[in-house]
């Protein structure tokens, strides 16, 4: 969390996305290395589903290799990747297929079978870790998306409300309320 | 009243609470919460419950949304992404070659139209000489406007005077061949009208042989 960059150091980003702009493929995997975690935090927060991450994720990082020339004023190039994840994420809501359905739940059934091999604390742990990420995924996509960015990233409030564009109180609202969501939702796990 | 005012209070504890969480508590903040910590034990309880909730959640979503590492690699990330846009113009590219096809075809259809047509004016050069009749300006291959001239003309009377034929050259036409022997030969052809008007000679004879 240490290695994210504050907003104040943003300016050095301009010359990562120039150089994106130019096809540098360094700048563009140096790009990807500080930005995925937040990117990601994004696609979960609008979509709840941690199975779609990964395809909505490379969907924004071909749209940012290929379009990086569309981007007129560079210096706003954070709210332009947003955009670019928040629509994929909510374009993968729209087309959630039978497939994904059928493929998760394989994915669920192989998971079960892999914890019957697992020490009994490590059970107790993943359980614990499914519970929050299916009470996470419970949330309504209101208080989701402020509430994973907070944990994954670790922005403060004031950069949080700047990435979702609404004041600061309205960011320290929502947190209260996903919290005060999930303590319900996890009663019986606290 | 006291209710309320117990909501109240739990209310701005609870926000206390979280923003000491999220690290965005002030010091004059963090006494009052500590304060109400001491005095009530359900928000002690509460203040437990959302450490442990962010506790988690922080692992879970490492966990669960970063994934297992794989995914999180930027170079690999990279390597898709280049791939995949590589592909995607790839068959952007092999897509455009369909109206590009299409193109061609229509290219080809219409140059062999025009060396059709082409032929065809060579054929219309060696026509016989057209017959223009005299009663009318219209284009004398249309068989309507001939008839009505027809129609005008009996209508007129003047069907009954005698015509003449009169055979003119209106135009050359010359036609460069290549012969078999490499040799270019020259055709003049002349290209002739006939005209019909009334015969006021014979018109004139009659006249002057009623008289």
């Amino acid at each position: 969390m240490g290695t994210m960059p504050r907003l104040d150091q943003l300016d050095a980003e301009d010359a990562i996305i120039e150089a994106i702009r130019l096809k540098d493929r360094y700048a563009f995997e140096e790009f990807v290395r500080r930005h995925q975690r937040w990117v990601r935090g994004v696609i979960f927060g609008v979509l709840g589903d941690r199975d779609a991450v990964d395809d909505v994720g490379q969907q924004v990082w071909i749209a940012v290799w290929e379009r990086a020339g569309e981007l007129r004023d560079v210096s706003r190039w954070r709210p332009w990747v947003y955009r670019l994840a928040r629509n994929a994420a909510l374009d993968a809501g729209r087309s959630t297929t039978r497939k994904r359905k059928q493929s998760r739940a394989i994915r669920q059934e192989m998971a079960k079978s892999d914890r019957g091999e697992t020490p009994e604390a490590e059970v107790i742990g993943g359980e614990r870790e499914q519970a929050m990420v299916a009470a996470i995924q419970a949330l309504p996509a209101l208080y989701r998306e402020p509430f994973v960015l907070r944990h994954l990233t670790g922005w403060n409030y004031q950069q949080i409300a700047e990435l979702l564009e609404m004041p600061t109180d309205s960011v320290e609202t929502r947190l209260v309320r996903a919290r005060r969501f999930l303590r319900e939702l996890l009663k019986d796990k606290l | 009243m006291s209710d309320l005012n117990s909501d109240k209070f739990q209310s701005e504890l609870e926000h206390l609470i979280v923003r000491q969480l999220d690290g965005a508590i002030g010091s004059d903040e963090e006494l009052a919460l500590n304060r109400g910590l001491i005095r009530d034990p359900q928000a002690r309880q509460l203040a437990d419950d959302y450490r442990k909730i962010d506790d988690w959640a922080t692992a879970a979503l490492e966990s669960a949304v970063l994934g297992s590492g794989a995914p999180f690699e930027a170079a690999s990330v990279l390597e898709r992404v280049v791939a995949i846009s590589a592909r995607r113009s790839s068959y952007s590219r092999s897509w455009w070659l369909l109206p590009a096809a299409i193109a061609a075809a229509l290219g080809f259809a219409v140059m062999t139209r025009e060396t059709s047509t082409l032929d065809d004016s060579i054929r219309v050069a060696a026509r016989p000489p057209l017959e223009v009749q005299p009663t009318t300006n219209v284009h004398p291959w249309s068989t309507h406007r001939g008839l009505q001239a027809d129609s005008v003309r009996r209508a007129s009377g003047l069907e009954a005077e005698p015509m003449r034929s009169l055979k003119r050259n209106v135009d050359r036409d010359l036609l460069g061949v290549l012969g078999d022997d490499g040799n270019i030969y020259w055709l003049e052809v002349d290209r002739t009208k006939i005209i019909h008007e009334p015969d006021r000679s014979s018109a004139v004879r009659r006249a002057s042989g009623d008289l």
